[in-house]
């Protein structure tokens, strides 16, 4: 790989996805999501009560703790998350292959390894920017909201959130390496989210899934044994998509 | 000195049985101009992809500057520069901050490429909208650009397809004023059909037609051998000409080389024997016409000539 190269690209990939707004739109996402998230958990009983009130039905709601905060933020960044970063970054390549910026790019001295590890690590540091923001603004009003947040366990819980949320990424670049067409990348990508997630309903199943680890998350937040398989599954997930990526991607003629 | 060399390069696409490029043998010189010439689907843009690196040949070897061939080779693509039909680059981007980025690409440093991108610019006559986005700039500016960006790596061969196709006549000859004074510093490989443009900036023209090299020659040699004289008739209406063109196609004693509208440029056997038999044919038969000349052929005859019988088979 040539790291001289490498740095450019992914400057510039950063740029692009700046100038383009992507980016911006992304980890103001992941912000709503980390503050809406503790506000929901907050307020949703004086919401349903309020409705209740109006309609003459009295529904007790419990009072909410910490940890629906958190079981309501794993659920937006497990779901709502993924569908956006499936849309925002399905072109990534495949679109540089429509609208001919990786023809551009290729006939210049541009390793093509390097140009594939740049989106990788273009993606990688948006989903930090993204997790951090999220992060950030989840423990700050779940602290802020309710008692006896463990915020030692809540970081546990996003790291495995963050890899279950680069392992959706990569399987987007991945496709999107692999197609001409940014549709089919992003269907493709979506596809292959519903298969993970369908499987990680097979107890035996999920511990090798990327989707495994938001169960993990879980006995994190509760202070439980954290399984490591799901761990290494989706390392090994993202590094054969790196790999294979790569493989194909010195195939390709425009 | 030989820039680039082709020995038999031949491609077929897929499970096709027809190659797109079938034993392709071509040598440009240090310094040129060249010419690639072909109607559409001649295998222009195939050999280009090829030679950028951009498609894999399937059988058959091409050196650049005395490199030998190879996909994933970034050495060779530092000896290159290359624009697309239609030149595509970041329209987001400032045209400064494009070139900028292209010398980081070829390892310039800071001080190297901006010192580059300036004097790219003036020469493309770019230097006042060099803080202008892509997206603001028109087809001729984008293409000036284009060939800008392809030169900021001071490539020993410039690969340009169909650098004029998308252009209007004001563009056109902007374009090909920049491509011709560019042959002083590195050598210029230019796929185009428009004959016009060869005629005007190559020095040496290859035609190729269904993969196949037809011919490659000097420009001027090949205007000289093909063809040196041509009757051109001016008739007073489009009926004429088409009248004049059956009865001469009856005679079948020379060959049209195009009719278009009331005009029909005749390519000779004999020019004093034919040119005597046309004008029998025009006063006896009380053809109306404005204007009977023997010109010179140009590129376009000579193309004509070559491929247009090829067309059909």
């Amino acid at each position: 790989m040539n790291k001289n190269l490498l740095f450019p690209l992914l400057k510039n990939e950063l740029a692009e996805q700046l100038r383009s707004g992507k980016l911006i739109v992304l980890v103001f996402v992941f912000l709503f999501f980390g503050l809406v998230s503790p506000v929901t958990a907050m307020f949703m009983p004086d919401i349903i009560s309020s409705i209740s009130k109006s309609q003459n039905i009295s529904i007790v709601v419990p009072e909410p703790t910490w940890l629906d905060a958190v079981t309501q933020y794993v659920k937006n960044l497990s779901q709502m998350i993924s569908f956006v970063l499936i849309i925002v970054y399905m072109g990534i390549i495949a679109r540089e292959k429509e609208n001919g910026i990786l023809v551009f790019l290729l006939v210049k001295p541009v390793k093509r390894s390097s140009y594939i590890f740049s989106k990788y690590i273009s993606v990688t540091i948006a989903a930090v920017l993204g997790m951090s923001a999220s992060f950030a603004a989840c423990s700050f009003y779940t602290y802020l909201f309710f008692d006896g947040f463990l915020l030692t366990n809540f970081v546990y819980l996003n790291l495995l959130i963050f890899l279950n949320i680069i392992s959706t990424l990569f399987m987007v670049v991945f496709f999107s390496s692999l197609f001409k067409s940014q549709i089919l990348a992003g269907v493709m990508s979506f596809v292959a989210y519903l298969v993970f997630s369908i499987g990680s309903q097979l107890k035996e199943l999920s511990e090798f899934l990327p989707s495994g680890l938001l169960i993990q998350g879980n006995n994190a937040v509760l202070g439980a044994k954290v399984s490591i398989t799901p761990v290494i599954a989706t390392i090994v997930l993202c590094m054969l998509c790196v790999v294979i990526s790569q493989i194909l991607f010195r195939k390709w003629e425009a | 000195m030989t820039m680039i060399k082709c020995v038999n390069l031949t491609k077929i696409y897929g499970k096709e049985s027809v190659a797109a490029l079938d034993n392709l043998n071509i040598e440009v010189n240090k310094n040129s101009v060249y010419g690639f010439l072909g109607p559409n689907g001649a295998g222009k843009t195939t050999t280009v992809k090829i030679l950028t690196g951009l498609m894999r040949q399937t059988s058959g070897e091409f050196f650049i500057a005395g490199l030998p061939n190879n996909i994933n080779s970034a050495e060779l693509r530092k000896k290159i520069g290359y624009l697309g039909q239609e030149p595509r680059m970041y329209s987001g981007m400032k045209a400064k901050n494009l070139l900028m980025f292209v010398g980081e690409l070829f390892g310039q440093s800071v001080l190297q490429r901006g010192k580059k991108a300036d004097e790219l610019l003036e020469m493309a006559g770019l230097s006042k909208v060099s803080g202008k986005k892509i997206s603001e700039f028109s087809g001729g500016m984008l293409q000036r650009l284009g060939i800008a960006q392809a030169l900021m790596g001071n490539p020993e061969v410039l690969f340009l397809d169909e650098p004029t196709s998308a252009l209007d006549p004001i563009g056109r000859k902007e374009v090909l004023e920049f491509i011709y004074n560019l042959k002083a510093t590195c050598t210029v490989f230019m796929s185009t059909h428009i004959l016009s443009d060869v005629e005007r900036v190559c020095d040496t023209v290859a035609i190729i037609n269904k993969g196949k090299l037809v011919v490659q020659e000097k420009t001027e040699v090949l205007k000289k051998s093909y063809s040196d004289k041509i009757i051109e008739i001016d008739f007073s209406g489009n009926q004429q000409a088409e009248a004049f063109e059956e009865k001469i196609r009856s005679v079948n004693t020379c060959e049209i080389l195009s009719s278009s509208q009331n005009k029909l440029r005749i390519h000779p056997e004999n020019i004093e024997k034919d040119k005597a038999g046309l004008l029998k044919i025009i006063t006896s038969s009380g053809f109306e016409i404005e204007k009977f000349e023997v010109v010179t052929a140009n590129l376009e005859d000579v193309f004509v000539k070559l491929i247009g019988g090829k067309q059909d088979e």
